[in-house]
């Protein structure tokens, strides 16, 4: 194990996570109206915020609210650089289906595509499903939900990415050796594959977590690439950090470390910087950030802990989001906390470098060895 | 003159299917988002009315071998569709999606975030195919005997409907008001809560069926907008458009409401005659001699691995037994020994190869001629009782369109067959010119 310390790159990212019009729009509007999300996301992308997460859920939680898979779709076909991170749970979905969709937006966003993992904790869900079910417990849930991310990455390898031959003289369009099914067998889920979808630009879209009790963090480390933790203030900040990087040291497992997000509320809108006393426990994030200097030394502040990145959570989307490109990235720029490097895809904006297939012949022989720290263990 | 007919036109964007050429130099990829978009802007082009993606749960199988001499994987129906929603205006937006291996809640969800981000534009087709072959890919689908499919799908399409029509917010104002609750009590579901989205621009996605027996039929009669059928040669066509639209007014809705569309291909040159000669280079592309194989395979219902594509057909008879030797599509072989007779009476009378008799044995294409001629056969089974309109299946992907839109269009159009212009803010519904969708309020009235 080598593998316990905190990236030493120097990189510091900042993406931007986006819940219907804000966390506190008081005149929002609508969530369903297409143009508005896409100016969003083409602000975020002007200021070269490097990812989007969209929140999502089955139950109505009080705003009107369409499926993040596909408004993610839809966004991707109408930005070039931003990575686009739907939230897609696993309680009631097959991970056939879920698998192909997301490799569907990485074709879409040609490697933008990502993956924030959720479940359907409600009974209210279990309702809509029509399920008797009734073990709603999060140590069930997101085991499950490791579960389901261990079957979509599996279909995500079932095609080795050179298995479309278009070989004439054989008059064979695949290769079918490179093709796996995946015989996937447990008491939750069985699933055959291979794929209908060929293995997506990204061989594995960044698959993520949001959130930092033992269950986020014990299914971030199992199976995913990135964890969004919500801390209060510094010291929790630090907490989450260590903890993350102990377990992962007692675990022992031989995957890169797990690359870890600080969430960041802010409110910097030049409309909405009047009064913030009161919000802050009321919306159970600690501080909101409401000016650009306090927010570039909080940014500074994480980065020295060790986290990677931030991901803002703006107050108000439209007028937040205009802020953070017109004023607080130009700050961060002067103050060298902007990375300026444009990855090609939303795995390198993580620094996970690419992915290797464990179906395909060279993953398998190196995989076999001892020694290997490939991603996908 | 008679009255022109205004002729629907649908773009089938070609897929997993021995008619489509890959081997062809213009041949781009299947799975890319450019080559969708390029194909949806060339039928927006050509004033289309819908674009239209099929889709299958599991790659297909031969001899127990995924297939691998056609097209082979698909992205995903519905994220395709809504990444075409950004690049297109005015084209419907059609998705196959099963209603054997999903749940209405999700599904209902799918479609109305489609309805939304393309205002008014999403269609889906219902489709029922299911085996235990497909439900190996699904924790919970399982699979459904023939006599169920089109019961859960029914009730599948009752469970959507009422999430659709549980959130009427006036003029898309949501604010302070609040989705109604829903409760669907059937056989196949028992689900109850609040949707998340307001009612979708068209109220109900316009609705597709593409199943061709009696069950299917019916299930279209009652609930479907639009058929998708194999059925576009003058007399199948006709005699099917009969039945269809009798099962249409027998279930006690108006025929015009639902229409009847076959899927077509097409070949356009400069001459008739041109046309013919290029009509059977691209069935000699479309059936290699493996291919060939393959399509006998289906036949004789074995392995005929062996033998030479440009030798003699096959000796041995067909295997008539239960044991199908594909999976993942249907198998349209009635009476094995009846199709091997006639293969061979074929070979003999023409002095045929095995492959050459595969050719000959596939359907030729639907039109075939200059762009006068194509006009004129289009506009004339419309006319005349074949059908409402046609899916196009082009041959290539994705540039298969071009000939259509650039050399047949504008004939339709001079005719007054087909728009000139799209109107202004038309939903599919506008475009087909469906009335509004089928409310369970109404339907159990
Ligand atoms: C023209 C046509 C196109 C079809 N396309 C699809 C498809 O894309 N995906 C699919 O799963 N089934 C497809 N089907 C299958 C049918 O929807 C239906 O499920 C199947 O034919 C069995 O129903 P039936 O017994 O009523 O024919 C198609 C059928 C027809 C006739």
């Amino acid at each position: 194990m080598t593998t316990t310390q905190p990236s030493t790159s120097a990189s510091f990212r900042l993406g931007v996570a986006l819940k219907d019009t804000g966390w506190s729009d008081t005149a929002p509007a609508s969530t369903v109206d297409p143009s508005g999300w896409l100016r969003q996301l083409r602000t975020a992308e002007e200021a070269g915020l490097a990812f989007a997460t969209l929140h999502d859920a089955f139950r109505f939680e009080g705003a009107p609210r369409l499926d993040a898979a596909l408004l993610g779709s839809w966004l991707a076909a109408g930005t070039e650089r931003i990575g686009i991170i739907p939230t897609v749970t696993t309680t009631h979905t097959e991970p056939f289906h879920v698998s192909k969709a997301l490799a569907t937006l990485d074709y879409i966003g040609t490697g933008r595509a990502g993956w924030l993992v959720e479940v359907s904790p409600t009974a209210e869900e279990a309702q809509l499903f029509g399920r008797d079910r009734t073990d709603l417990a999060p140590s069930t849930l997101y085991a499950e939900a490791q579960e389901a991310v261990d079957v979509v990455r599996r279909l995500w390898d079932s095609w080795e990415d050179d298995a479309e031959i278009r070989d004439a003289s054989t008059g064979r369009f695949i290769d079918r050796e490179k093709l796996h099914y995946i015989d996937y067998e447990s008491p939750r889920f069985s699933v055959k594959g291979p794929s209908i979808t060929p293995r997506p630009p990204q061989g594995q879209p960044v698959v993520a977590y949001a959130g930092h009790t033992p269950e986020h963090i014990g299914a971030a480390l199992d199976g995913a690439d990135v964890l969004f933790a919500a801390p209060r203030d510094l010291r929790e900040a630090e907490a989450i950090i260590q903890w993350v990087r102990r377990t992962e040291t007692a675990g022992g497992s031989p995957r890169t470390p797990l690359v870890v997000y600080a969430d960041v509320p802010v409110r910097l809108g030049s409309s909405t910087t009047s009064s913030t006393a009161g919000t802050v426990e009321d919306w159970g994030f600690g501080e909101v950030l409401t000016s650009v200097e306090r927010t570039a030394e909080r940014l500074q502040e994480l980065r020295d802990l060790g986290f990677a990145g931030a991901r803002l959570l703006p107050a108000v989307h439209d007028t937040d989001l205009a802020a953070v490109r017109d004023d607080l990235v130009p700050a961060l720029r002067q103050l060298g906390l902007f990375t300026e490097d444009e990855p090609a895809t939303l795995r390198d904006v993580f620094g996970l470098g690419p992915a290797e297939n464990r179906y395909a012949q060279s993953a398998v022989d190196t995989a076999s060895a001892p020694t290997t720290t490939g991603v996908l263990s | 003159m008679t009255d022109i007919p205004q002729v629907i036109l649908g773009a089938h964007f070609p897929g997993v299917n021995h008619t489509t050429v890959w081997s062809d130099p213009a041949s781009g990829s299947h799975i890319h988002f450019d080559s969708f978009a390029r194909f949806a802007q060339a039928a927006e082009r050509g004033k289309f009315d819908f674009l239209f993606l099929a889709e299958g749960l599991r790659l297909r199988e031969q001899g127990g071998h995924i297939h691998d001499l056609d097209v082979v994987g698909r992205p995903d129906t519905l994220p395709v569709l809504a990444g075409l929603a950004a690049v297109t205006q005015h084209l419907g937006l059609a998705g196959t999606i099963n209603a054997t291996f999903n749940e209405p809640t999700e599904v209902a969800r799918q479609f109305a975030t489609l309805d939304h981000l393309s205002a008014g534009r999403a269609a889906w087709n219902v489709v029922t195919s299911s085996d235990a072959f497909t439900g190996e890919n699904f924790r919970r689908g399982g699979y459904l005997p023939r006599d169920q499919r089109y019961v859960r799908a029914e009730e599948f399409l009752d469970a959507a409907r009422a999430q659709w029509d549980s959130w009427e917010a006036p003029a898309g104002e949501t604010a302070g008001t609040e989705p109604a609750p829903f409760q669907v009590s059937s056989t196949q579901f028992e689900i109850s809560g609040q949707v998340t989205f307001p009612r979708p621009p068209q109220g109900h996605p316009v609705i597709f069926q593409a199943g061709d027996s009696a069950a299917g039929r019916d299930f279209a009669a009652r609930n479907a907008d639009a058929v998708f059928t194999r059925h576009g040669t003058p007399e199948a066509g006709r005699a099917f458009y009969a039945d269809l639209k009798s099962r249409v007014a027998a279930a006690g809705r108006t025929p015009e409401h639902v229409k009847v569309l076959p899927g077509a291909t097409f070949v356009v040159a400069d001459t008739d005659a041109e046309a013919v000669e290029l009509a059977d280079h691209i069935r000699h592309q479309q059936v290699s001699g493996q291919t060939a194989l393959r399509l006998l395979e289906q036949v004789w219902n074995r392995d005929l691995s062996g033998y030479d594509p440009d030798g003699p057909l096959p000796e041995i008879e067909p295997e008539t037994g239960e044991t199908t030797i594909i999976q993942g599509r249907a198998r349209h072989v009635d009476d094995p020994h009846e199709a091997v007779a006639k293969l061979r009476r074929l070979a003999e009378e023409h002095g045929y190869s095995l492959r050459e008799t595969a050719i000959a044995s596939q359907a030729r294409q639907s039109f075939i001629g200059s762009p006068q001629t194509v006009a004129h056969q289009i506009i004339d089974a419309v006319a005349t009782g074949v059908s409402d309109g046609f899916i196009l299946v082009p041959h290539l992907t994705p540039s298969g369109l071009d000939p259509f839109v650039d050399r047949v269009v504008p004939l339709l159009q001079e005719r007054g067959a087909l728009r000139t212009d799209y109107p202004e803010r038309a939903t599919l519904r506008d475009l087909l010119g469906l009335p509004t969708p089928i409310t369970l309020k109404e339907s159990t009235a």
